[in-house]
């Protein structure tokens, strides 16, 4: 796996400018209704959805789908990184607690609320947050929704993340996403400024910047050896019209050399062999054939 | 954050989904004991995280979660036709555990499953109920380890202390119930702990060490196996030797002669209940995932021949690599001991 882009979504400005800081991106001249900051090199691209459902579903899929993500196997990342509030509820018994403000939580659920419906990040590699499940939301969350959100195992609440998932998903595997929220309120969002905002999500970026490049270094430690795959790519090439092959045919002959690169057998000097005693180039379709049966046996 | 540069991926079992309809099950409770530093994430149905779309097996099998849940309706099936029924009129499997915890690069499962996790359905006793309505109706040959290594999930689950509990009250059931439990482990503290119960054969799958090494990752050793197998029958437990999937590699004659005197070094084959033959064999929607999956594993990449829907080696050299296992086999076990499997029909499944 080669991670060749991370995309990172926040709702809001605010969440972005410590990570356009950080990563040092620069705006893309973009005709687009969200503003979308990179840098290819390092590979790391930041969107700003706006907030709510909605927006962040039509943001992901469009800028997913202007750079291709997904498209080349096992390759992109998505981070959904921004606030959240906390829902000061702890079973039947809710209790008033804004000790969290400032804690950064990789949620291992969520759900949404306004369907019910409930989606599973996978967590595949060490981190230093705590986990915990969030609730998507239509409307900000003040404390009068309390008896709603009571309803579920979920501590955080945010206005994005089921819509980032779901989106997601038509692009990426639930290994490719991670969502990680800073917890800014718990329902008494007065104080909750852009200022503050910035100044959360600035406090966090140690752990978030070692986690992207954690995710990158894993693309790196993942990645398949092309080397392989290029040595049966040209002989491949080579041989097909060499054969006269049908679709079929080149395609066993791929499997074929493919098998040998990854069992250790060296298909060169049969190969060498067969075009220096003139058996290859075939001359037709038939001699194509034979020398084709000949060639599987001596690989094998 | 230092570890995560060393070892990027969570260790087994980090993670455990609990469907909320058995959170109370004392089974739960259990394996929940045996994790207390895991995280608990409580799920509505199993197929919630294990049928998401867009899993990557291979890296959720490095850091593969548990799933514990119920799972209701019909719960044993009948045999696939690629599966060895050895005689057995009434053949059917039961699945109480979806996956395994070793990595056989060959393995079918990576071509059946869309999630690298494992589940464990926790309502044993409606499997055991199912069990006993069908032995009212017949006798009934039950293969309880196909989708996965029961013996190997004994420390998370310890599922076949209780199938073997079960099938030691079925004993007086006038149509005999016969369990097969296959596996790879090698863990000899099993045979201490229990006793043989007529019914109950153990399947034990040998490769040579050349092929666990190459494509068996996690599981013991040749050596170990053949330790194991062998305590079993000093023990009194019916040992069932499987030669299947025989995998081809280099040299593959000198690699499976030299694991047959390893064999028969150590056990006597008297003992045996009987062995099975098979070369490698598996449906072709699987194939397809697991070359997906594995692009790097060489007994995944064999060229392998189609035949009905079904990938295989040619004839030629399934012919060869099965006749020259039962030529040396007959030469210590009567013909009716060893069994070949043949091609009844295209199947759905293939072998672990």
């Amino acid at each position: 796996m080669v991670i060749s882009m991370i995309y990172i979504v926040t709702a809001m400005y605010a969440e972005a400018h410590p990570i356009i800081t950080h990563f040092r991106l620069k705006k893309e001249m973009i005709r687009s209704p969200f503003q979308v900051f990179s840098d290819r090199e390092a590979g790391v691209c930041l969107l700003i959805s706006g907030t709510g459902m909605t927006a962040a579903a039509v943001a992901v899929s469009s800028v997913c789908t202007r750079y291709g993500a997904g498209a080349a196997e096992e390759e992109d990342f998505l981070l959904n990184i921004g606030v959240c509030g906390w829902l000061s509820h702890s079973g039947a018994r809710p209790r008033r607690d804004s000790s969290q403000t400032g804690q950064l939580f990789l949620c291992n659920k969520i759900l949404e609320q306004t369907t019910g419906r409930t989606f599973y990040p996978d967590i595949l590699y060490r981190h230093p947050f705590r986990e915990a499940p969030i609730v998507t939301g239509a409307r900000v969350y003040e404390k009068t929704d309390q008896r709603d959100a009571q309803e579920t195992d979920a501590l955080l609440y945010d206005m994005e993340a089921s819509s980032v998932y779901q989106a997601g998903a038509c692009f990426l595997g639930p290994h490719q996403m991670s969502f990680l929220k800073t917890v800014s309120d718990d329902g008494d969002v007065r104080n909750v400024t852009p200022e503050r905002i910035e100044q959360l999500i600035g406090e966090n970026m140690d752990p978030l910047t070692d986690y992207i490049e954690a995710l990158q270094a894993i693309s790196r430690e993942e990645s398949r050896d092309p080397v392989s795959e290029r040595a049966v790519q040209k002989a491949w090439e080579k041989l097909c019209p060499d054969l006269h092959c049908s679709r079929t045919m080149s395609e066993s002959i791929r499997q074929h050399l493919r098998y040998c690169v990854l069992a250790g057998v060296d298909f060169a000097p049969v190969l060498e062999e067969m075009y220096r005693k003139g058996t290859l180039p075939c001359r037709n379709k038939r001699e194509g054939k034979q020398r084709f049966e000949e060639l599987k046996k001596r690989l094998l | 954050m230092k570890s995560l540069r060393k070892d990027y991926y969570n260790p087994p079992f980090s993670h455990i989904y609990v469907e909320k309809g058995v959170r109370e099950h004392p089974r739960v409770r259990r394996i929940l004991e045996r994790f207390p530093a895991a995280s608990v994430v409580m799920i509505d149905h199993y197929k919630d995280v294990f049928c998401r779309r867009g899993q990557n097996f291979v890296m959720q099998q490095k850091s593969r979660s548990l799933i514990l849940a119920a799972r209701r309706g019909t719960l044993l099936y009948p045999g696939a036709p690629v599966c060895q029924s050895f005689g057995n009129e009434y053949f059917y499997y039961a699945s109480c555990i979806m996956n395994c915890v070793y990595d056989c690069e060959y393995c079918y499962l990576k071509g059946m499953y869309p999630s690298g996790n494992m589940v464990l359905f926790v309502n044993l006793e409606d499997y055991f109920h199912q069990v006993s309505e069908r032995l009212g109706e017949h006798a009934l040959y039950l293969c309880i380890s196909y989708d996965t290594d029961l013996m190997a999930a004994e420390p998370i689950a310890g599922y076949t202390g209780e199938w073997i509990s079960f099938a030691r009250t079925q004993l007086s059931r006038p149509n005999p119930l016969k369990l097969e439990i296959r596996t790879k482990s090698a863990d000899s503290l099993f045979w201490s702990e229990h006793t043989p119960v007529p019914g109950i054969i153990y399947a034990i799958t040998l490769s040579p060490q050349a092929v666990i090494d190459a494509c068996e990752h996690s599981t013991p050793s040749l050596r170990r196996r053949i330790a194991s197998a062998r305590q079993a029958l000093q023990r009194g437990f019916a040992v069932r030797l499987c030669f299947d999937p025989m995998i081809f590699c280099r040299d593959w004659e000198r690699h499976y002669d030299e694991m047959l005197g390893q064999v028969f070094a150590e056990i006597d084959p008297g003992l045996l209940t009987d062995v099975s033959v098979g070369t490698f064999r598996v449906s072709q929607d699987y194939l397809k995932k697991m070359r997906k999956n594995r692009p790097d594993s060489a007994a995944v990449q064999f060229p392998y021949e189609n035949d009905s829907g079904v990938y295989h080696y040619s004839r030629e050299l399934t012919e060869k690599m099965e006749g020259f296992l039962v030529k040396r086999l007959r030469e210590k076990l009567p013909e009716e001991k060893i069994f070949l499997w043949e091609k009844s029909g295209p199947g759905t499944a293939g072998f672990r």
